[in-house]
């Protein structure tokens, strides 16, 4: 799910070494090595475990940001899934006037679900920005204090334990962390080609047909599927759904009586002017309403914590409301939120033109370095050019002999010693080596500084990828090294 | 698109469920008059019990699970009071015939400094890079705040370190974190009772563990000397009958200033506790949430945090928030004090889920930090009130001729209204629970508290004068009118007789354990004390 969760840290105690935990799916081995604890239950010390094994570099990162002055030699965190493009915008908004006041009901007793004036705030939001057909509800509406904590949450009351939901990768094995661990609900991959053919490919592609073999699948393995988990954008491409696919998904989830979670977290992000975005809280009639949620965050566009769910179905929402202490948003932040999104004009005049601007910019830059590297090692970079979202994936393929996991994470670790962090496509269960996730949402200067390096891991990688072909040739293996200037 | 609900359809956003707050008056147990509620799962009267909290359940139709039905039925059954609350609060203008409430366990008294002081320019001050993903365990900043802060004010004999510190958003989520990591499912906590009722939500809802409980009753017997005293001894025979229950116990939890009962143990106690949980190799919670808010300064209030040494450090795990001492349950703020790296490291491992944004981290070390503010205007400030308004309500309870333990920490009475109840059974108190809301205001019951004996309420008093004159005048209403008809119709199998008010006597002891005095006015019951 593409969300907060998108992250990678190792454990504080051991200090900055994310070379120590490589193993994104390694989560037996690490339980294991874990050992027992004096203190910790089992699924204590599993859940330390997992946590090491699935974020790793973040606490490197936060440990040793890079920092233009202070920490030049830091790290650049190039997949940590923000929008730090208009953190300055909106710290600049935050500081107006109407964010000064602080009035009682902010520090009172929280209401569980949010407090009236968000949700409703909230609930006039989405009706304009998902062009929805009638004015949504703010008693459909619950925040929680971010997306993962509203799947969370979901997860607990439309699952009981073992049950399973789909989900399309690629998607963050760490998101299974918080599923398996906290609410015990199996995330089951639909595995998507990422085969790519030619230039018009486009990779990870969801389709019925796919969602259908998934379904068929999980049965005979006897897993009873509860849901369907839907990125809308897409995850990977940021391709975005016309209303027909939708429909068909969520037909799809009808006739086998799924519910079905959309995730519209990067909702604001398309920058690309062209292309219409179509939230499922659009279309005019949905199949199954009492089964379908949407999830929508601006932690990626605003920074604050805030995760809302929308859902026609009065039970469900109900249901999710004591999980409101535990994901609750302050009543600070809380008033913030509302100001922030009642202040249509800041948004739509300032602060969107602006992130999307900054967005294509910073896209551009990247895909134009890219392809100057592709000339400069002489190698194939596979990408699709997004029109919407914060970050690009990769496929470095071409640089990796042979094309292995193992040879994919020797990359992974050329880019850390490079004090960049990426993701690699392992970490998000894809079936094919060499997929990098990469974030562009970063100021020019630190990007600059980011590709920079970027381009120095990769001039190393191409060396380091001669040698490895040399090696496999067997002529060369037998004549004496005198011969070896050859290539 | 959706099809309109039956529903008036742009009803108010508060009517569904909307209530409550984290210190409601949870009832999970089935105390809403349908059946004899009993108490859990419990064979054997007095002393333990092993809660069970779907013991009443029972299934309805829906989308959910059955998971989520239990939850939202679980949900539903606490949510009676505040919904209702919701939907008619007391306002002065709009609404002078709302209902009071009396019930949540919040500060209100001094909204106006925190107000002043949360808008002062320090606080408005916003970093871009705040916005950003946070440390999850929290900025290293706050936490250094949090050491200074915790060291000073819980007077540790050694600077507290700020790599034990762990924050999120509220104490709440710490029960629901240090629940997953030191218990299996099924596991269970010793707790004494009466309690906070909302911690067994807290513990069960991901943690999916249970709380066994140690009665605590009313009456002084024995070795106590003092109502619902926790002893070492009780503490014993409890851990043992909940483990013949096959209970697996994995920890104590210790609520200190004391949720409902408003005191606060001795030195002498807590070492005792500790101790016990050290023999039997218990972890330790330990939530000193009303660690400031002890306005009367004779009870003299010890934090764990402030002995000279813990029996079994590796398992003692303290919490604060700034919910109740800063009045501000609504700005979710938490922070969990533990010299055990794994524990810290496995909860902080949980706090993406219960995240801080940068930006109320920001805040709150401003907060912290300021030491003037808080000694000077503040602290001096919030007891003062809290005295006054703890001494109106007092009086007001006294001329009514109404039992209460004095308290003197927290912001709340616990009283003692068992001579109102026609029969001494949990119906009768949550029909007169009932007969309160009807009348407009609002008190939490006892059995929410998973108090043994029917007919105790806790008294929220931290609140503007004049709803605290209006809520005890509709007190007044009812148990006068409940007087008169218990004087009516004598109940066939109380346990007293009824008495009136000249037989009632006021009783002082001097605790060997408490500095100050406890007032109880009781019924005359001869065997039971000395007339002075």
């Amino acid at each position: 799910m593409s969300s907060d969760r998108d992250q990678e840290t190792s454990d504080r105690s051991q200090g900055p070494s994310p070379r120590q935990h490589d193993q994104p799916c390694g989560q037996e081995s690490d339980a294991e090595a874990a050992g027992l604890s004096h203190s910790l239950s089992h699924r204590g010390v599993d859940i330390s475990a997992f946590y090491n094994s699935y974020f790793q570099a973040y606490e490197a990162y936060q440990s040793s940001k890079f920092h233009l002055d202070l920490n030049n030699l830091g790290f650049f965190h190039l997949d940590v899934s923000e929008n730090k493009l208009c953190s300055d915008l909106m710290a600049e908004r935050l500081c107006q006037k109407d964010m000064d006041d602080v009035e009682d009901i902010q520090l009172q007793a929280p209401n569980p679900r949010g407090h009236p004036f968000l949700r409703e705030a909230v609930a006039q939001f989405l009706t304009s920005y998902c062009s929805a057909p009638e004015c949504l509800f703010s008693r459909n509406v619950v925040v929680l204090n971010g997306c993962s904590a509203v799947f969370s949450a979901l997860s607990m009351v439309l699952c009981d334990p073992g049950d399973c939901f789909l989900v399309p990768t690629p998607f963050f094995s760490g998101f299974i962390f918080g599923t398996k661990m906290c609410t015990n609900v199996e995330l089951i991959p639909i595995h998507l080609e990422t085969e790519i053919t030619d230039e018009d490919t486009l990779p990870f592609q969801l389709t019925v047909g796919k969602l259908e073999q998934a379904l068929l699948e999980a049965k005979t393995q006897c897993k009873k599927v509860k849901g369907l988990l839907l990125p809308n954008p897409q995850n990977a491409t940021g391709h975005v759904y016309s209303q027909e696919s939708l429909k068909e998904f969520l037909e799809f989830a009808k006739r086998n009586d799924l519910h079905v979670v959309v995730d519209e977290v990067y909702m604001l992000s398309v920058f690309d002017d062209s292309v219409q975005f179509h939230s499922v809280l659009s279309l005019e009639r949905l199949p199954d309403p009492q089964k379908t949620y949407v999830i929508w965050s601006i932690s990626k566009d605003f920074g604050l914590g805030l995760g809302a769910l929308y859902t026609p179905n009065e039970d469900v929402a109900f249901a999710v409301s004591p999980f409101s202490y535990l994901h609750s948003i302050s009543g600070i932040v809380q008033y913030h939120l509302r100001c922030l999104l009642r202040d249509r004009d800041w948004i739509d005049r300032i602060y969107l033109p602006a992130v999307h601007s900054r967005l294509r910019t910073a896209h551009a830059y990247v895909i134009t370095t890219l392809r100057e590297l592709e000339v400069v090692h002489n190698f194939k970079i596979f990408f699709h050019s997004r029109s919407c979202g914060l970050y690009l994936w990769i496929n470095l393929k071409n640089l990796l002999e042979p094309c292995t996991f193992e040879e994919e994470l020797v990359l992974y670790r050329r880019f850390l010693d490079h004090k960049l962090i990426l993701s690699r496509g392992q970490s998000y269960l894809l079936k094919e080596p060499g997929w990098f996730r990469l974030c562009f949402a970063e100021n020019p200067d630190k990007l600059e500084l980011a590709m920079l390096r970027f381009g120095q891991a990769i001039a190393e990688q191409k060396q380091y990828w001669i040698q490895k072909v040399v090696q496999y040739i067997p002529e060369l293996e037998e004549t004496d090294s005198s011969s070896s200037d050859d290539n | 698109m959706f099809p309109l609900p039956q529903k008036e359809s742009r009803a108010p956003a508060t009517c569904l469920g909307s209530a409550t707050t984290q210190d409601v008056v949870s009832s999970y147990q089935d105390g809403l008059g349908r059946e004899s509620p009993g108490k859990p799962d419990q064979k054997l009267p007095g002393l333990y019990g092993v809660g069970d909290p779907v013991s009443k359940f029972s299934s309805d139709s829906s989308c959910l699970s059955s998971r989520g039905r239990v939850i939202k039925w679980f949900w539903d059954s606490a949510e009676e009071g505040y919904r209702t609350y919701h939907m008619d609060e007391y306002d002065e203008v709009k609404n002078p015939d709302g209902i009071i409430n009396l019930g949540t366990s919040e500060n209100k008294l001094c909204f106006d400094l925190l107000s002043r002081r949360l808008s002062q320019s320090d606080m408005l001050r916003v970093e871009p890079s705040l916005l950003q993903y946070p440390d999850w365990r929290g900025h290293p900043f706050l936490r250094e705040e949090v050491a200074k802060f915790l060291s000073y004010y819980c007077k540790s004999p050694a600077p507290l370190k700020p790599e034990n510190v762990v924050v999120l958003n509220g104490c709440a989520s710490l029960f629901s974190a240090l629940a997953t990591v030191l218990c299996e499912a099924g596991e269970a906590f010793l707790i004494p009772t009466p309690y906070y009722g909302a911690i067994t939500q807290h513990v069960y809802l991901y943690g999916n563990v249970r709380l066994a409980y140690v009665y605590l009753d009313s009456e002084v017997t024995g070795l106590d000397s003092c109502p619902f005293q926790l002893t070492v001894e009780k503490l014993e025979l409890a851990l043992q009958g909940a483990t013949s229950e096959g209970a697996k116990v994995k920890g104590l939890i210790l609520i200190n200033p004391q949720n409902p009962l408003g005191n606060v143990y001795s030195p002498e106690e807590l070492q005792g506790f500790l101790g016990f949980a050290e023999r039997h190799k218990l972890h330790v919670i330990v939530d000193e949430v009303y660690m400031l808010s002890v306005f009367e300064e004779s009870l003299g209030y010890h934090s764990v945090l402030g002995l000279e040494r813990l029996p079994d450090p590796q398992r003692t795990h303290v919490m604060w928030a700034t919910s109740k001492d800063f009045g501000m349950s609504g700005l979710r703020f938490g922070t969990l004090y533990t010299e055990n790296q794994e524990v810290a490291t496995a909860v902080a491992s949980l706090c993406r889920y219960h995240g801080l944004s940068g930006l109320l981290q920001s805040q709150m070390a401003q907060l912290l930090r300021d030491r003037d503010w808080i000694n000077q205007v503040y602290l001096p400030e919030n007891h003062s009130r809290l005295k006054a308004a703890h001494t109106y309500v007092s009086e007001e309870l006294q001329a009514l001729g109404v039992p209460f333990l004095r308290g003197g920490a927290g912001f709340f009475l616990w009283v003692d209204l068992r001579k109102f109840l026609r029969q001494g059974t949990f119906e009768e108190e949550l029909l007169l629970w009932r007969r309160l809301l009807e009348s407009k205001v609002l008190l939490s019951f006892g059995k929410a508290f998973e108090c043994k004996e029917p007919g105790w309420f806790r008294l929220i008093f931290s609140d503007k004068t004049h709803r605290l004159r209006l809520g005890m005048q509709r007190l007044r209403q009812v148990l006068e009118s409940k007087s008169q008809e218990t004087e009516d119709v004598p109940p066939p199998t109380t346990p007293r007789t009824p008495v009136s008010s000249a037989d009632e006597v006021a009783f002082a002891w001097s605790s060997p354990h408490l500095a100050s005095f406890i007032i109880l006015q009781v019924p005359v019951k001869p065997e039971m004390y000395q007339v002075s």
